[in-house]
């Protein structure tokens, strides 16, 4: 099935992926951010918050926001 | 609701147009101005080597680090987007929009749609960072202004202000004059704002109004009740504070002198000395002499607004004129009681 994955963390990169039917939000998280920790992260399915136990459907929106970014003076 | 849907439609509307009207090319910029920036601290600090000013040398290596930890976020965030496909981009659709906008709502609780202004606001909770209290933040997004690189304009603004001490127009250690320095979040807040994706937009700066970067601060949050010696650059706490009695610049303790006659608190500029016995002293302690125009301090002024050293010349004057008259008359005074006819006799010739 084919998804859209917005990943806000760092440059803020979309883009649509096929994933297996079946694929939970923690696994796709896992799969995608590596040893980043759920917990530092919003996670939301079609914009709603969602368990990470859910499953994903077909053309669902998944995004990816950190809760902490740090501000800087450029 | 507050606001009927209606409106969310026809703002949501107004933003994809615009979004897909003002579609631009990736523009890049080298950050030379940083580069620049990082070029005068070195030679700065350089010559502040050179001529022995210790402190003043510190100040500039501090600035100089954070200078080259940003010019490296820079280019990093450039490569970033160098690297990142911009064929991507996919402008989210009128109805796409208008979902960001319910999702605002439930996330925010409010939403403020303002159709003629073209603005939409949320207000975050109050912020409290590392115990220093900033007060609830307005994030401002302008639909109807964009950047030079296309992408739209946002402010944040302080609602209950409490700002840094040290500059009014910081209200959070990443605000400055209503604008977030963004860091981290930079090349992802962009990419929200040109491909309309809101609730990831004011989310993103919201979590970076709830994060605090000790690294990259306008001014510090350890600062922010903290002020500047004017003389030495240290920083010091506002309880520790001295202001010069003539200019009111903040001072600290060792920078600070005080006037022997009044004991206040003056700066180095505004602090004269006694011509007569040097001690530091303020120019209302100052009085001139009538006699040699010397400033001199209280102690040093003698009762006839004379300075001690006219006096004493007056004195040794007078001495000598005393002197010189008490010869004179002694002179005279030999002179006058000089025996007349006394112990004479006529001596027959």
């Amino acid at each position: 099935m084919k998804l859209l994955l917005i990943n806000n963390d760092g440059g803020g990169f979309a883009d649509y992926i096929d994933v297996p039917a079946g694929t939970t939000v923690a696994q796709l998280f896992e799969q995608k951010m590596g040893d980043a920790a759920a917990r530092d992260y919003l996670i939301r399915v079609n914009r709603q918050p969602c368990p990470p136990d859910q499953q994903l459907q077909d053309g669902d929106r998944i995004s990816n926001t950190p809760t902490k970014i740090e501000g800087a003076r450029f | 609701m507050k606001h009927p849907q209606k409106r969310f439609w026809r703002t949501a509307s107004r933003i994809h147009h615009r979004l897909v009207s003002e579609e631009t090319p990736l523009q890049v910029e080298l950050p030379f101005q940083s580069w620049w920036h990082c070029d005068r601290l070195l030679r700065k600090r350089q010559r502040a080597h050179r001529r022995g000013w210790d402190s003043a040398a510190s100040k500039l290596e501090r600035e100089l680090k954070t200078g080259v930890a940003q010019l490296i976020q820079q280019l990093t965030t450039l490569h970033q987007e160098l690297s990142s496909d911009a064929s991507q981009q996919q402008i989210s659709s009128v109805r796409e929009l208008y979902m960001e906008l319910l999702t605002l709502e439930e996330e925010f609780g409010e939403v403020i749609l303002d159709l003629r202004a073209q603005t939409i606001s949320v207000m975050t909770e109050p912020i409290e960072l590392e115990a220093v209290y900033l007060g609830p933040f307005e994030i401002c997004l302008d639909c109807g202004n964009q950047n030079s690189d296309g992408s739209l304009i946002y402010w944040v603004i302080a609602k209950d202000p409490h700002p840094a001490f040290t500059n009014d127009c910081v209200t959070h250690p990443h605000v400055q004059s209503e604008v977030v320095c963004e860091g981290d979040g930079r090349l992802a807040i962009r990419r929200s704002l040109e491909q309309g994706w809101l609730f990831d937009f004011f989310t993103m700066v919201a979590s970076l109004l709830r994060t605090y970067n000790s690294d990259s601060p306008y001014v510090a949050l350890s600062d922010w009740d903290s002020v500047e010696c004017t003389e030495c650059a240290d920083v010091i706490a506002v309880n520790e504070q001295t202001r010069c009695d003539n200019c009111e610049t903040t001072l600290c303790a060792e920078c600070a002198q005080d006037c022997s006659d009044c004991d206040c608190p003056f700066c180095h500029e505004c602090l004269s000395h006694c011509d007569t016995c040097h001690s530091n002293c303020c120019s209302s302690c100052l009085q001139q002499c009538i006699q040699c125009n010397a400033d001199c301090c209280q102690r040093c002024l003698l009762e006839n607004e004379r300075c001690s050293d006219c006096e004493e010349e007056e004195f040794e004057e007078t001495e000598e004129e005393f002197q010189e008259t008490h010869a004179a008359t002694n002179t005279v005074t030999a002179t006058a009681v000089q025996p007349n006819c006394l112990g004479e006799t006529v001596v027959p010739a």
